[in-house]
């Protein structure tokens, strides 16, 4: 069994126009001691603000960005784009997991289309779909996630 | 020869009891002599049918892929094309395949001709001089028919459209459903999760938690169950370790197995069996039956997932010491909406949907799912999967 102390992140960051399903995530990555710190954002163009002003302080970069699809200002796979037109600064170690409702596998098919998207979560995200994306994630990348590389 | 004049020309329609459909029965004479085909109008004229007349196996062609006639009476012995050939091309095409033929001959009476006529598609066989009694006996009752069962392909059509709509509305109101349940049940473990709560509210707080969940699951079925029927069903095909994928799904399984003071086990033969399917319909599989067997079983008895490799294919049995299934009830396992008498042990609930899911899941797969049970020794549910390397 995979070590799941090992799959600890520093930063996970929650783009959702969900207040309640932003408290309900937060709480469980912290009770599962899945990140050390994490932020939500109700807006996905502030967090793309934050996430642009960021870029240059590679350690304050989220490790883990989870996006919702369905957002009425900005939907996730616009947001996909905008984030992707930072990618050439963007750390490597940053991956996104789509967090939504919806099951329709053609926003699945889409959202994969863009190198970032690691996985598809489906809501309500709980201790079991964490586990499982540690997994998920341990299968498909070599640990990213130990502390910020120092050069 | 499309004959709309005289007394032919329909004027007075029949409605239908319950709707205001005008129903007429449209017929087509096929005879070579003119003579003839006036001669059998006039003796099937009534008010609510309407007589299409053609002289040639190709005129009564044309004529029956425009108009759709209910019955269409034949002369086998025609120039160019003869009858029979004639009820061969209505048969082969879709349009005209299921109008009813009645072959109307003086000659061959010779029994190989009937018995070729009837395999060529005809309901039916008049011979001349035409008996009048019995030919408007038998095109009435041929009419009566027709229309009955054209009723019933307008009906199926009605209820296929209702279907469609039933499944679209079921998964919208299912997927509605399934944040605020899931709201419910994530804000109910955050209370239980503080400490300081009296020992009656706990046990609420438990109650408001399984029947959050119950209702979460049965939501999530019927959303399946609406997939399924409205064809957007789809596997997401992509090889992984199967072994590797049942012991994470097992090791989540595992918290529940232990509440009932359960033991759960994989065993695989070989250890690494690599697969092509879609990996999150089998987690659901695996979820099921891992959830069934907790759900079934008496504390202190063991579950076991075996997995194994035969050749092209691989078997995973989910393999339990619970109560078992009686022989009648086990037929009716895999149908919508069938609970056995079988309880969970710990006043668990089902709903009746999950292992109709799970065998399409595997149907789809192109794989087979069956079970083995005797009430007290336990069950034993196994499926078998292409590998698709």
């Amino acid at each position: 069994m995979y070590n799941t102390n090992r799959m600890k992140l520093d930063f996970v960051m929650f783009v959702d126009d969900s207040r309640i399903d932003n408290i309900i995530h937060r709480r469980i990555v912290n009770r599962a001691g899945f990140a050390k710190k994490v932020a939500t954002f109700e807006e996905p163009g502030l967090a793309l603000t934050f996430l642009q002003n960021t870029l240059r302080e590679e350690a304050q970069f989220p490790d883990l960005i989870f996006l919702d699809l369905d957002m009425p200002l900005m939907n996730g796979f616009v947001f996909l784009d905008q984030y992707a037109g930072m990618v050439g600064d963007i750390p490597k170690q940053s991956k996104v997991v789509i967090l939504t409702s919806s099951d329709e596998n053609n926003e699945m098919k889409r959202a994969h289309q863009h190198s970032q998207v690691q996985a598809f979560v489906r809501k309500p995200l709980d201790k079991k779909s964490l586990i499982r994306l540690m997994y998920q994630l341990a299968w498909s990348a070599p640990p990213v996630i130990q502390p910020a590389q120092q050069n | 020869m499309e004959k709309e004049g005289g007394n032919s020309k329909m004027e007075t329609t029949v409605l239908n009891n319950n709707a205001d459909i005008e129903i007429t029965d449209k017929l087509l004479l096929v005879d070579d002599r003119i003579e003839n085909l006036y001669s059998l109008e006039g003796m099937l004229q009534m008010d609510d049918r309407q007589f299409f007349l053609a002289t040639s196996g190709n005129e009564a062609l044309k004529i029956a892929l425009k108009e759709k006639p209910s019955l269409i009476m034949l002369d086998v012995q025609m120039p160019e094309m003869d009858g029979f050939e004639v009820a061969k091309f209505l048969r082969s095409n879709a349009q005209t395949k299921n109008i009813p033929i009645l072959f109307v001959t003086a000659i061959n009476k010779d029994h190989k001709y009937v018995t070729q006529a009837l395999e060529d598609g005809a309901v039916d066989y008049l011979f001349k001089p035409l008996d009048v009694r019995v030919t408007r006996a038998k095109v009435a009752t041929l009419l009566r028919l027709s229309r009955q069962q054209e009723e019933l392909e307008r009906k199926n059509l009605q209820l296929a459209k209702l279907n469609l709509e039933k499944n679209h509305l079921l998964g919208m109101a299912a997927h509605d459903l399934r944040g605020p349940l899931g709201h419910i049940s994530a804000f109910t473990d955050f209370i239980l999760e503080e400490a300081e709560l009296k020992k009656e509210h706990v046990e609420f707080l438990n109650i408001i938690k399984k029947t959050s969940k119950h209702l979460l699951n049965m939501v999530n079925n019927l959303l399946d169950v609406s997939k399924i029927e409205s064809g957007k069903f789809e596997l997401n095909y992509q090889s992984f370790d199967l072994v590797q994928h049942i012991v994470g799904i097992t090791d989540i399984n595992r918290t529940n197995a232990q509440a009932k003071s359960l033991t759960l086990n994989v065993e695989a033969r070989p250890s690494v069996i690599f697969i092509s399917a879609d990996a999150d319909k089998l987690e659901q599989v695996m979820n099921n039956l891992l959830s069934n067997a907790i759900k079934f079983s008496k504390s202190g008895t063991n579950i076991m997932v075996l997995i194994e490799r035969h050749d092209r294919d691989v078997e995973v049995s989910v393999i339990d010491q619970g109560q078992g299934i009686p022989l009648d009830e086990q037929k009716k396992l895999f149908l919508p909406f069938q609970k056995t008498s079988v309880r969970g042990t710990a006043g668990e609930q089902s709903t009746g949907l999950g292992l109709a899911i799970i065998k399409k899941i595997i149907d789809a797969h192109k794989g087979t799912i069956r079970v083995d049970s005797k009430p007290g020794m336990g069950s034993t549910f196994s499926f078998v999967l292409p590998v698709n390397e």
